[in-house]
């Protein structure tokens, strides 16, 4: 019987959980009441932490495509196969993944760069959070803050979707926050459950969060007090803070307005609390996406979040990989799904249909659907069996570590990637996790110490965001990440059941609405309803949803592939609404 | 020592199709012995390798040769089982839950009202007292569905209809083309027959929309809540009071029911 | 009450019991991981147990109903399926347990005797062999003395250990803790009246150590078996609530699961796993219908469970044993304590 302390593989606020084996099962998990983040806690996830990995379908041998149908086949063929895939393809491409360690990215940037020689590589999700991330670093005034900086703030704004559901870890800090009388201002489309404890909630539609903190900003400034609004409230106590917190649901915002909406927050902190002591924590919805892009599995920079044309990152690089590795700046993961004819996927899922055209290579722990339309499927461990680091939104580095081995021929990840990238001609072998983590540790930081230099300006940073919607309804996409379809929630007896009761209630997709919505269309529950935008309509059921305000109907992430038609690729969009 | 939750092996016997997504299925445990039941009851059935659930017993314990149950095809677990056939292996637990109280009935007028998929709760009962006939006094079976294909048992129905110590009325919500019955919902067949509310126990079960109108409109007629019986259908895991799925209150569904009368049905409480 | 054999050991002599104790049985007791948290585990040495500790947070209910329990195996072969019961009664000793949680695992006892009786649980808690420590000064979050459940503990246990500084007295709870006294022999003396008055002093100088009631039960019991609690004030506990489920998982006297199979070795497992009230998908039925949608209607749930007059007449006990685990492992503020002052004062400020 052992009970193994690691991070825990859901979101990113960094909590620290037990896993329990015995008999070489995982057999449940033990809250760490000595932990710095969770203190004794966890959320429903994470007491279901062993679940997917006790009770998932794994994927225990290499897997090989042939004549259509998936064979298993020795290591050394599948990774000939995998290897040689990869190289022959004009386009290749490396995914990332937020669920995989440090170490294990920063070997998906090596494989990219330094074995394929390209700068295809990305994580998805990065795009709906490292730009918002970048904005705010580059802001002097805001320095990185943590859950615990948050409940001895004076007054905190929370950029909220649904951090009671997505982060509760970090909704539970705003809750006692609130409860020591800490004022709270919730900005969120939704009446959620925080923008319902809280001291003030200022509603915002969908593309107008910039909009909303510019309108604080100048408030906050002095100027267009006006006292009936709500803002000019909140604005005051802004003004006044001695020790102000910015917590940001990055999933609440589109991803096209990360930068956009980034700057606006630098802007308010510049205007507000230019002489006060803030803090900022931006929380992506999967639990390693900053480790993974400050890892170097993104397009556009260097491990540790270094410029491309950082010449000394560069060398140290090739010094450690024995090859020069590609300066190139990458497509990122939307556009390698489009247009790669070659990908190694590594623990994620690749939204849309496969393509014949493509040769996918897919390393992952569980028998996901996109493993199934694999040329090569390669199994590695589950994060209860996986060994690295990975990097809380805080910024806080804590181990992973692994709690049994991973089952039948399935490797840990570091040491596919290590093999994968050898079999692809890159000499260096590292031994075990540790040495790369020291690796990852001499290339980043170098001979330099510890900090970093300053932000990558990328494209998306000088885009002004997403066009303007037109008023109306609106449609949007109720956050980024698709728990549902995440292995180690589908997989898990206890989590999985509320995704397989929307797919069961609501066979051919949904929206949500609000009660005085439906009213308005003469619709109730469960009735069918067709949306219908510039660019298509579809016909699906109605939900109801109390906290929803007239004007803005949303759908799941998970339920986005009914409405493709309608969002025509966007985050929102314009719609009317129609009794089927 | 057995395990509360160890399944027993039963073979299935036969298989009937009742509409397009009904079946009923013919058990019997692979050891021979039966499972000593009442009507009301229930069991827990296991598709191995999908899991267990509820399901009532469709048959009468005066005909023990086997077990009936009737599954409509729902979701993964009642998926796997229609793709089974005869020969193929199930388990069963139980019997669980409280069951009807046939002493309770001797000598009264009894009215059996079935909604669609509620039927086969009450089927087990209609059998045990039609094979125990002259205990009981008038026997009234009113039956719905939404369409005629929706009608399960449908050769027993016209069994019960050609009986002559049996009164029995079926209706469909909506006609197919061949059907020249009655067209309505349930409740409509109250007027076609003469309701006793002073010597009559009521068995009402079907979808709980079905239940909640047809309790209130015997209700007005006068039938006291303690002669209206009913099933109550809830989450289950266990079956036997442990689990707590099934809990209203400090009731268990799976021990103290899943039969109540609607007195106590009115004073549960959360 | 018959007079309970009671014993006194030397300080210098308890790791010699706790050997002997090791060479017969697994021992389970409080010891600090390898991770630095005091967690209850099996030791394989008296030098890991500990003595001075904050009652650990998982409770010692793992070791008589786990979070993953195997109780069937099914697996096909020549002649079909075949199910098999399996049963863990491994003799376990629990050492240093504190009072509030022998009195979990002999509430846990109960109401798995509760007809049909659950065999295999109680078997298996005959098997463990509870050695309670009492607690002589009151731990920050507790409130056992509003349960009925400590500082001291009164029944529940095989032996009771009292710290009277360079000694432990050991008083037998049951015929297996005073035969266990009576096998250790020389180790153990009869305690001198000066012990047993100690022994009394202590017990009540703990029990002032709790200051005023912390938790009011009893007022609480009657507002929520007669419904008399308006439905808002559930609802507005709702919105301080995350539904983790800790307070749950942690609750010595919470036993709430849910059975599935799990494939394993081409046969498959039928597990019994820790499952929580607080999580809308518990009473979700098959057809999408949930009659607790409502988040408030689950918080009343959790709370009539454990507080009501009607369950307490069918447990023997209240459903709380005062351990303060909730306290302190909330992911909100809607602990026991907060929640049974709100059901006194009718109103919840969060």
């Amino acid at each position: 019987m052992r009970a193994v302390l690691t991070g825990c593989p859901f979101c990113s606020c960094g909590c620290g959980v037990y896993l329990c084996e015995a008999d070489g099962r995982l057999t449940g998990v033990m809250p760490s009441r000595g932990h710095p983040v969770s203190a004794g806690r966890l959320c429903a996830r994470g007491w279901a932490a062993h679940e997917a990995a006790l009770w998932g379908e794994r994927l225990t041998r290499p897997l090989l495509r042939r004549n259509g149908r998936l064979m298993p086949v020795d290591w050394d063929e599948a990774l000939a196969a995998a290897a040689a895939g990869l190289r022959a393809a004009s386009l290749p491409g490396v995914l990332g993944s937020a669920r995989l360690t440090n170490e294990e990215n920063y070997l998906a940037a090596r494989l990219a760069r330094g074995a394929l020689g390209v700068g295809h590589v990305d994580v998805p999700l990065r795009a709906g959070y490292l730009p918002l991330l970048r904005e705010l670093q580059a802001v002097p005034t805001l320095r990185q803050g943590s859950l615990d900086d948050l409940e001895h703030a004076d007054v905190v704004l929370v950029l909220d979707r649904n951090l009671a559901s997505s982060h509760p870890r970090a909704a539970f800090a705003v809750l006692r926050a609130v409860s020591r009388g800490v004022r709270v201002i919730v900005v969120s489309a939704t009446r959620g459950q925080l923008a319902r404890v809280a001291a003030r909630h200022l509603p915002v539609r969908p593309g107008d969060e910039a909009a909303l903190l510019a309108a604080l900003a100048s408030a906050a400034d002095g100027r267009e007090l006006l006292p009936d609004d709500p803002t000019s409230g909140a604005a005051a106590w802004l003004a006044a803070a001695q020790s102000p917190f910015a917590l940001v649901a990055s999933d609440a915002l589109a991803p096209e307005d990360g930068a956009m909406i980034g700057r606006a927050l630098g802007r308010l902190a510049a205007v507000a609390w230019s002489a006060v002591s803030a803090s900022v924590l931006v929380l992506p919805a999967r639990s390693n996406l900053r480790g993974a892009c400050e890892s170097g599995a993104v397009p556009d920079a260097w491990p540790g979040d270094l410029p491309l044309a950082n010449a000394g990152a560069r060398g140290r690089l090739a010094r450690a990989w024995g090859r020069e590795p590609s300066t190139d700046v990458g497509l990122d993961a939307a556009a390698l799904a489009a247009r790669a004819d070659a990908l190694l996927v590594l623990a994620e899922e690749v939204p849309g249909a496969p393509r014949k055209e493509r040769f996918m290579v897919v390393a992952d722990a569980f028998a996901t659907p996109t493993a199934a339309t694999a040329d090569v499927v390669l199994p590695i461990a589950a994060p209860a069996e996986s060994e690295g680091t990975m990097t809380s939104a805080a910024g806080r580095s804590s181990p992973v570590r692994p709690a049994l081995a991973p089952p039948g021929q399935a490797r840990p990840g570091w040491r596919l990637l290590t093999d994968l990238a050898a079999a692809l001609g890159l000499p260096a072998r590292p031994a075990s996790a540790g040495e790369i983590a020291a690796e990852l540790a001499a290339v980043v930081h170098g001979a330099g110490g510890g900090h970093r230099l300053a932000p990558v300006v990328s494209a998306e940073a000088t885009g002004g965001g997403a066009e303007a919607e037109p008023e109306g309804v609106l449609l949007a996409v109720d956050g980024h990440y698709d728990w549902g379809a995440d292995a180690l929630v589908a997989l898990a007896p206890t989590l999985g059941r509320d995704r397989r009761a929307l797919d069961k209630l609501y066979r051919s997709g949904f929206v949500e609405a609000s009660p005085e919505e439906a009213k308005a269309l003469g619709l109730r529950a469960g009735w069918p309803v067709t949306v219908r935008s510039r660019h298509g309509a579809a016909t699906v059921q109605l939900a109801l949803r109390d906290d929803l305000p007239r004007g803005l109907v949303l759908v799941p992430p998970g339920f986005v592939g009914h409405l493709d038609r309608v969002l025509g690729g966007r985050h929102r969009v314009a719609v009317q609404l129609e009794k089927a | 020592m057995d395990s509360l939750f160890l399944p027993r092996v039963a073979r299935i016997l036969e298989v009937r199709d009742e509409t397009p997504d009904t079946r009923t299925f013919k058990v019997k445990p692979r050891d021979g012995n039966g499972l000593a039941f009442k009507p009301g009851q229930f069991l827990e059935l296991s598709v191995f390798g999908h899991g267990e659930a509820p399901f009532c017993f469709a048959s009468s314990p005066t005909r023990p040769e086997w077990i009936d149950v009737t599954v409509r095809r729902t979701g993964r677990l009642t998926d796997a089982l229609h793709r089974l056939g005869p020969g193929d292996e199930v388990g069963v637990r139980g019997p669980c839950g409280n069951g009807f109280d046939l002493d309770a009935a001797a000598g009264r007028d009894l009215l059996f009202i079935g909604g669609g998929i509620g039927l086969p709760p009450l089927r087990g009962l209609i059998w045990n007292v039609l094979d125990e006939r002259e205990r009981f006094g008038r026997v009234t079976i009113l039956y719905g569905a939404r369409t005629p294909t929706d009608l399960v048992y449908k050769d027993e129905l016209e069994v019960w209809a050609e009986r002559g110590d049996v009164e029995f009325l079926v209706t469909v919500d909506r006609a197919e083309p061949g059907w020249d019955g009655t067209v309505g919902m349930v409740p409509t067949l109250f007027e076609r027959t003469d309701l006793r509310p002073a010597t009559t126990i009521a068995y009402v079960c079907g979808p709980p929309v079905m239940i909640s109108f047809v309790v209130q409109d015997l209700m007005m007629r006068g039938f006291a809540d303690e002669r209206v019986i009913t099933t109550l259908e809830r989450m289950m895991q266990c079956g036997v009071g442990k689990c707590n799925h099934c809990a209203i209150g400090h009731c268990y569904v799976c021990r103290d029911g899943p039969v109540f009368n609607y007195r106590q049905i009115r004073e549960m409480r959360e | 009450m018959e007079p309970r054999p009671t014993r006194v050991i030397a300080r210098e002599q308890v790791d010699a019991w706790l050997a002997r104790l090791l060479a017969d049985s697994q021992v389970i007791a409080p010891t600090t991981s390898e991770f630095g948290d005091e967690v209850m585990a099996p030791v394989s040495s008296p030098a890991e147990v500990l003595w001075r500790f904050t009652n650990p947070l998982h409770p010692p209910k793992q070791f008589l109903l786990p979070q993953t329990e195997p109780l069937v195996a099914i697996r096909r072969d020549g002649d079909g399926w075949q199910a098999r019961t399996l049963l863990d009664e491994r003799p376990r000793v629990l050492f240093n347990l504190r009072p509030c949680d022998a009195a979990g695992l002999a509430f846990l006892r109960r109401v798995h005797e509760v007809e049909p009786p659950d065999t295999a649980v109680l078997r298996r808690a005959a098997a463990l062999t509870v050695v309670c420590l009492a607690c002589t000064e009151p731990c920050p979050q507790g409130f056992c003395i509003c349960s009925g459940a400590g500082p001291f503990a009164v029944e529940n246990f095989d032996i009771q250990l009292i710290d009277l500084g360079d000694a432990l007295l050991a008083e037998a709870g049951s015929e297996r803790g005073a035969a266990m006294l009576a096998a250790a022999g020389p180790l153990f003396r009869p305690a001198t009246p000066v012990e047993m008055r100690l022994r009394m002093e202590l017990e009540e100088q703990a029990k002032r150590g709790f200051g005023e009631e912390t938790c009011h039960f009893a007022s609480a019991m009657r507002r929520v078996s007669t419904g008399r609690v308006e439905e808002t004030l559930w609802s507005a506990m709702a919105d301080w609530c995350l539904e983790c489920g800790a307070c749950n998982f942690l609750c010595p006297t919470c036993y709430c699961f849910s059975v599935g199979d799990r494939c394993e070795d081409g046969g498959y497992l039928r597990c019994r796993t820790w499952d929580s009230c607080q999580y809308a998908a518990f009473t979700r039925e098959a057809s999408g219908h949930n009659p607790r949608a409502a988040h408030g209607d689950r918080v009343r749930r959790r709370f009539y469970h454990k507080v009501s007059a009607q369950y307490f007449q069918r447990d023997g006990a209240v459903g709380c044993v005062g351990c303060g685990r909730c306290v302190e492992a909330c992911l909100g503020t809607t602990d026991m304590p907060a929640v049974v002052a709100a059901l006194r004062q009718g109103v919840w400020r969060g």
